[in-house]
């Protein structure tokens, strides 16, 4: 396995990590309209401006910050999606209100809850090409910084993530479409 | 990592290191490689082709700035460098020459300012070249070379545009509008090129937009360009890119700004602001000094002004930095399109305001559909063709009316009404007096009159019991202003109504900022206001009045008038003061008999004044109890006096009593004869209105407003009956009218909010939202805060609806807080009951428990009772949600009552259908179809046809139950023909699988996968996981009787997963018995017992369905576990009940249990003919699988397995 090239983080830290992305993401996420894709990157960097701002925790560098943050963007971002979604209680439980409209029906699929999971199914293929994608996507790392963050070599990264890209795209969108 | 994995990967790395093409014939050479590995390389390489810039991020790249490089004097290509021509983001132009000196041709050349890791730039520059290959028009730049420098650097090579950008063209040559339109037009014309060439600009202002001397327009920088071929990009559109808001804001379209995917619609709107500009100069929004926040709400949420009122404007003055224009002004403006000011916006106005707006428009789909279609539109202009963009300027969806509506908009426009005044008694003396059963207007005036409002007057002797006075006053001189009909006078209501929003004072005299408020906030060119004093005994009991008489626009006082008088003689006071105010205002027609016009607006005996005036009050001040009790003692003092019958039937109505206020509708109308025509059909209308009689209260209010077209109340009034009605579409044809003919309609809240409650009748979550929030901003500007409530209360449903649920929560939350500090508990009760809809979806029942408890103190407060069977409606619902199935019956069938006892038709139909859902899952099956049955009769009653089908379903799954299942299937037929006719994705994929399972029982197994499928796709497209999870247990049941006992057992772990998130208990209970069945046939006897014992907790708070359906399971477990006897007894428990409630499906499946259950005894003869006999009986009912399975039993040999069939 890759070694981290920085020290472990503490777990108050990530909460706050946890806490401010969320908050972002709830402000961002409250104007969106339906079927619009949230900047992941943008809220993440945001997120690590305000932290080092406010002096809240120390960080050794930037990337480390942008490895936390990444799965707990996907984590908020899944969960936004999903339960948005759940719009029905469903089966036996159809209550009739009297002052709504129609009950929420979504039109769009969720492509965030589909990229999740396609990004589980690499994951049990190729851990190191998920968590590749995962840092690209939600924290916006380029190959370097992934590679810093991951501890292996830049090229290793590059090639792993043209195998993960093609790979999330067949499977996100069918092999000839 | 499998090996096989990493051999792909070794494999596939090494063939991308070919030429596609070669990339063959390396697979097939390359040894070691069996063809499904060749083939998943294959199949991973086009994918990887295809998806060029799939998931790519960039930015967060630092940029290496250029080093030093001086291009300036050097070689590219063919080209000598001669200077820089200049720079943008990430680009750099030189002017450059043939080095041969061959031509003297002098080119551009294109080059990125930075290099760095930056992939998406790269890629840009190179799509770039690529399209501009691909493009060859005379007004699109033609690309003439492209390659890179030593260093390798990218470049462009073009034609050199000398030119100046379009707009500062125009004003420089002082270009006429007809000039600027047909230059447009070639820009169209080469736009509509490029995407016909699947280019779409996306970066489209006039700095790309250069004109040369000839006037030839040019298109520049396709740098950000796309290609909008799907089958390119299509997988981009997943992901947006950070920082890269490439595009100048003034120009950007509201979908670029919120960075969504582009289409061809966005050129279009970026050539709408450019027209914009080039008709009137100003930018459709000023976005100067905004952050990128600001910006995107301007674009997305700002509606622009008209051209030709624009063309007027006059920027302020204040001091600009020395690279900026000069402020824009009407004159400056004009000048350069060789005009003046008011030619210029005559000759904007209608066409070329409607063209621009369309092309504007914030929804993509409103706006031009193809650059060509704009260019057109305006050729129809030049030519002095009709243009399309004046055609419905109001796109709706089709108008498919759904009557549950109609009782909640009843509700919520009276809600309007009694805050909005959209209906006022405008009170009015007719010029000679006509029999009442004459229909016709006397007075038709045929200008916009001017406007007057009673403000109020202010109780200068502070004693409560001359507080009356005030609004007696107020409608008195209402009419007394009104005589003649050449003002226009505001109604009470609606005075009142803005009085409480604002504030306002009852002071003499109204400052300036006061009287700006109002004047935004009523429109009103005049205002009245004043005070009276009762003089004391002392004095004779006089009473003295003293008026002011305002311009609104100026606050200049321009008349003061002093009139005194006794109790008695009150009409005189009035009337006196009142003709000299309109003596003032050159109004005034002096006829005899005026003392009669004004009698009719007030009771001429004392108390009977006061008690109305008293009772009037209390109703705009949202309290219909007092009210009522005030108005009922004044009609009792003087019963002949219509107008206090009018005031309360309207306080009936506020309070859910429809009979009633019929009744004093009508005896409004029958003591109206004194009133004048306009107040008779005023009275009329509402008579009809409480009569519920839409179609005739239409009629008056479109009467009335055809003869009074610059009263937009009537306009409004009007809308309002057709929404009721149903009408969406008409309703949207009268606001249309209603927005030309109204002065200040840009400004006036209440069309919007017209709009949007047609809209909700149309189910266009889309446009109410837009609407709604665009009559929030208006509502605001004007300081119309109760109606800012109205329009954020429907923003927050229709966001709510299309998942928005932090926006639908803070408009709800902003329009609770308003109504509560208005005192409108109405409208809070009704916005709290929408909050509840969302935490309901989420499975947070505690919170909407809450809502609905706090909504139902609200309407309790109002004395609505319409409001509090709504909300009992909703928190018995939540009751059964969490299981209480005895506390949601009792308080569904008390509501029931309710319901019935007020003839509140809807709520009947609703409740009854919502009991007999509990009764269903309490097995108490003919209860609950005696239910639906009766339910579905009012329904159909009232045209609800979403309750119908909901009954339907009721009905069937209660036939399933009682065994007649073909009875079923048709009822489901039915319910699915109806909720597809209304378009009801969701319930009918619900409904889908129940028809599903019905045919599952009848042995259908292929028309149950079928339908499962079917309903699994939708369920897949709308991202409804429970209802999907649902549906994959009943395909798991299929399969543990189809032999996939495996499948079943994966399906139902997944489902219970999802159920166990959503807190979906039932679900959960069957999920796990239908995980126990199909661990029973894999022999896994301990893990199905596990999963049964998980179920039995659950099923305790359960209904009594789920606790008899487990109880089977249960049975079949102890027989696995070889406990028979247990079996047995858990067995005949189940059959008893399912006998008793004469659950027929349940009882022929505990049939089937007990011959299994016997089969592995030792009665093996009896077990036979039991098993005969119940095949025979299952068969005759039509329940085809359970005979199959009892057949089996039958002609099994001797000692069945313990797992079953």
């Amino acid at each position: 396995m890759p070694k981290t090239s920085v020290p472990p983080i503490p777990e108050e830290a990530v909460a706050s990590v946890y806490a401010e992305l969320r908050r972002l993401a709830a402000f961002y996420l409250r104007r969106e309209r339906s079927g619009h894709t949230l900047q992941p990157t943008a809220l993440v960097h945001e997120a690590f401006l305000r932290m080092t701002q406010q002096r809240e925790v120390e960080w050794k560098n930037k990337n480390q910050f942008l490895g936390i943050a990444a799965p707990l963007m996907r984590r908020i971002l899944v969960d936004y999606s999903r339960g948005r979604h759940a719009a029905k209680r469903g089966g036996n439980v159809k209550h009739i209100d009297l002052d709504q409209a129609e009950l929420p029906v979504f039109e769009r699929s969720a492509n965030i809850v589909a990229l999740d999971e396609a990004l589980v199914a690499l994951a049990a293929l190729d851990p190191l090409q998920a968590r590749i994608v995962e840092l690209r996507f939600f924290s916006g790392l380029n190959i370097d910084q992934t590679a810093d963050v991951i501890g292996i070599s830049a090229s290793t990264v590059k090639r792993e993530w043209n195998i993960a890209k093609a790979w999330l795209a067949r499977e996100l969108h069918g092999p000839d479409s | 990592m499998t090996e096989r994995w990493a051999r792909t990967k070794e494999v596939f790395t090494l063939a991308l290191e070919y030429e596609p093409a070669a990339r063959r014939a390396f697979l097939l050479e390359i040894s070691g490689v069996d063809d499904a590995l060749r083939t998943e390389v294959e199949s991973l390489l086009r994918s990887h082709d295809r998806a060029d810039s799939f998931l790519e991020t960039a930015a967060a790249a630092p940029w290496h700035p250029l080093l030093d490089v001086n291009m300036i004097g050097r070689l590219v290509g063919d080209y000598r460098v001669l200077r820089e021509a200049g720079r943008g983001g990430s680009s750099i132009v030189y002017l450059a020459e043939r080095a041969d000196q061959q031509f003297h041709k002098r080119v551009a050349i294109k080059m990125l300012r930075f290099v760095g890791e930056s992939a998406e730039i790269l890629q840009r520059f190179r799509n770039e070249r690529q399209t501009l290959a691909e493009l060859d028009h005379p007004n699109i730049v033609t690309l003439l070379d492209g390659g890179t420098t030593d260093e390798d650097l990218p470049y462009l090579v073009m034609d050199f545009v000398e030119g100046v950008p379009i707009d500062h063209y125009c004003d420089a040559h002082l270009l006429r509008i007809s000039d600027r339109l047909q230059i447009f037009r070639t820009v169209c014309d080469s736009v509509e090129y490029a995407h016909g060439n699947g280019v779409i600009h996306r970066d489209l202002k006039p700095s790309n937009i250069l004109v040369t001397e000839d006037g030839v327009p040019q298109l520049l920088d396709f740098g950000i360009a796309k290609l909008h071929d799907p089958g390119r990009f299509a997988l981009t559109t997943m992901v947006t890119l950070i920082g890269m808001r490439a595009m100048t804001p003034e120009y950007a379209s509201p979908e670029q700004v919120r960075g969504q995917p582009v289409s061809v619609a966005t050129d279009i709107y970026s050539l709408g602001v450019l027209l914009y500009v080039l008709l009137c100069g100003h930018h459709p929004y000023r976005t100067k000094d905004c952050s990128l926040l600001d910006v995107e709400r301007i674009v997305c949420e700002e509606e622009p002004v008209r051209p030709s009122i624009a063309a007027m404007r006059n920027e302020d003055q204040r001091p600009r930095e020395s690279d900026e224009p000069p402020p824009l002004t009407a004159q400056s403006v004009a000048s350069a399109r060789a005009q003046r000011p008011a030619a210029l916006s005559r000759e904007l106005r209608g066409d070329l305001d409607a063209i621009a707006m369309k092309a504007l428009s914030k929804e993509p789909h409103r706006r031009y559909l193809s650059a060509g279609q704009f260019s057109d539109d305006i050729g129809r202009y030049l030519s002095g063709r009709p243009v399309t963009a004046r055609r419905s300027r109001v796109v709706y969806r089709s108008g498919k009316f759904i009557a549950r509506h109609r009782e909640s908009l009843a509700v919520a426009l009276i809600i309007l009404t009694a805050a909005g005044g959209v209906v006022g008694w405008q009170l009015q003396r007719s010029r000679a007096a006509t029999p009442a059963t004459d229909r016709t207007i006397a007075n038709v005036p045929l200008t916009v009159r001017p406007s007057v409002a009673v403000l109020g007057f202010w109780n200068l002797s502070q004693r409560e019991d001359t507080a009356w006075l005030a609004t007696a006053f107020s409608e008195m001189l209402t009419t007394e202003m009104a005589a003649g009909g050449r003002l226009r006078l505001l109604p009470g209501d609606t005075v009142a109504r803005a009085k409480i929003e604002l504030a306002l004072p009852d002071v003499a005299n109204l400052s300036a900022v006061n009287l700006k408020n109002v004047r935004r906030n009523l429109g009103s060119d005049y205002v009245i206001s004043g005070s009276y004093l009762d003089l004391g005994a002392a004095a004779g009991g006089q009473i003295r009045l003293d008026l002011h008489l305002q311009d609104a626009a100026s606050g200049e006082t321009l008349t003061s008038v002093s009139e005194q008088g006794s109790e008695q003689q009150l009409f005189d006071i009035v009337a006196r003061a009142g003709a000299r105010l309109r003596e003032r205002l050159g109004v005034s027609e002096v006829l005899a008999a005026e003392t009669t016009g004004v009698q009719v607006s007030m009771a001429s005996n004392i108390e009977a004044a006061k008690l109305y005036s008293e009772g009037l009050a209390k109703l705009r001040g949202f309290d219909a109890l007092a009210a009522r009790d005030l108005l009922s003692r004044a009609a009792l003092a003087e019963p002949t006096f219509s107008l206090t019958h009018a005031a309360l039937a309207k306080a009936w109505l506020a309070l859910g009593y429809n009979g009633n206020a019929r009744q004093e509708a009508t005896k409004a109308m029958d003591m109206g004869a004194k009133l004048s025509r306009e107040n008779h059909l005023l009275v009329e209308a509402q008579y009809y209105e409480a009569s519920q009689d839409w179609g005739q209260s239409i009629e008056a209010y479109r009467t009335l407003s055809n003869f009074f077209p610059d009263n937009p109340e009537y306009g409004l009034a009007l809308t309002n009956a057709q929404i009721k009605a149903g009408q969406a579409k008409d309703a949207m044809v009268t606001l249309q009218k209603l927005h030309r003919l109204s002065r200040d309609a840009d400004l006036d809240p209440r069309i919007d909010l017209a709009l949007a409650y047609a809209a909700s009748l149309a189910s266009d979550n889309a446009l109410q939202a837009s609407t709604a929030a665009s009559a929030a901003r208006k509502a605001r500007l004007t300081g119309a805060k109760l109606l800012v409530a109205a329009a954020r209360s429907l923003q927050c449903r229709a966001l709510a609806n299309v998942g928005d649920a932090a926006g639908s929560a803070s408009a709800c939350e902003e329009a609770r807080t308003i109504y509560e500090a208005a005192g409108d508990w109405s409208g809070a009760a009704n916005t709290l009951h929408n909050m509840a809809e969302l935490p309901i979806a989420q499975g947070d029942l505690q919170l909407a428990q809450r809502l609905y408890e706090q909504a139902l103190v609200m309407a309790q407060r109002t004395g609505d009772r319409r409001g509090i069977t709504r909300e009992f409606v909703g928190l018995s619902a939540v009751f059964h949600a969490q299981g209480e199935y005895d506390k949601a019956e009792r308080l569904m069938r008390d509501n029931l009552g309710n319901c019935r006892e007020i003839v509140y038709t809807l709520c009947v139909a609703g409740q009854e259908s919502n009991l007999a859902n509990v009764l269903l899952e309490q097995t108490r099956l003919s209860e609950a179809l005696a239910l639906y049955r009766d339910s579905l009769a009012v329904a159909k009653g009232i045209g609800s046809t979403h309750i119908e089908a909901l009954d339907l379903t009721g009905i069937a799954e209660a036939l399933v139950d009682q065994g007649d299942l073909s009875g079923a299937v048709r009822q489901y037929d039915q319910a699915l023909s109806l909720q597809q006719q209304i378009g009801q994705r969701s319930y009918y994929a619900l409904t889908l699988v129940s028809l599903g399972r019905a045919r599952a029982q009848q042995g259908d197994t292929a028309a149950a996968r079928t339908l499962y499928a079917q309903a699994l796709s939708m369920q897949r497209q709308l991202g409804e996981k429970g209802s999907l999870a649902q549906t994959q247990i009943a395909e798991a049941e299929l399969m543990c009787d189809t032999g996939q006992a495996t499948e079943a057992a994966n399906l139902a772990r997944s489902a219970l997963h999802e159920f166990q998130i959503e807190k979906m208990n039932s679900d959960e209970i069957r999920a796990q018995a239908v995980l126990a069945r199909s661990l029973l046939r894999q022999g896994q006897i301990s893990a199905a017992r596990e999963a049964i014992n998980s179920a039995l907790p659950l099923a305790e708070h359960g209904s009594a369905l789920d606790r008899l359906r487990l109880q089977l399971d249960e049975a079949r477990m102890r027989l696995a576990e070889r406990d028979i006897p247990g079996a047995e007894r858990t067995a005949r428990q189940a059959l008893a009940a399912a006998e008793k409630q004469g659950f027929v499906s349940l009882k022929l499946d505990a049939s089937l249990a007990l011959g299994e259950i016997e089969a592995a005894g030792s009665d093996v003869a009896d077990t036979r003919a039991d098993m005969r006999r119940l095949q025979e009986s299952a068969r005759a009912k039509g329940f085809g699988l359970i005979a199959r399975k009892a057949a089996a039993l039958a002609a099994r040999p001797i000692a069945a397995s313990a797992t079953g069939a």
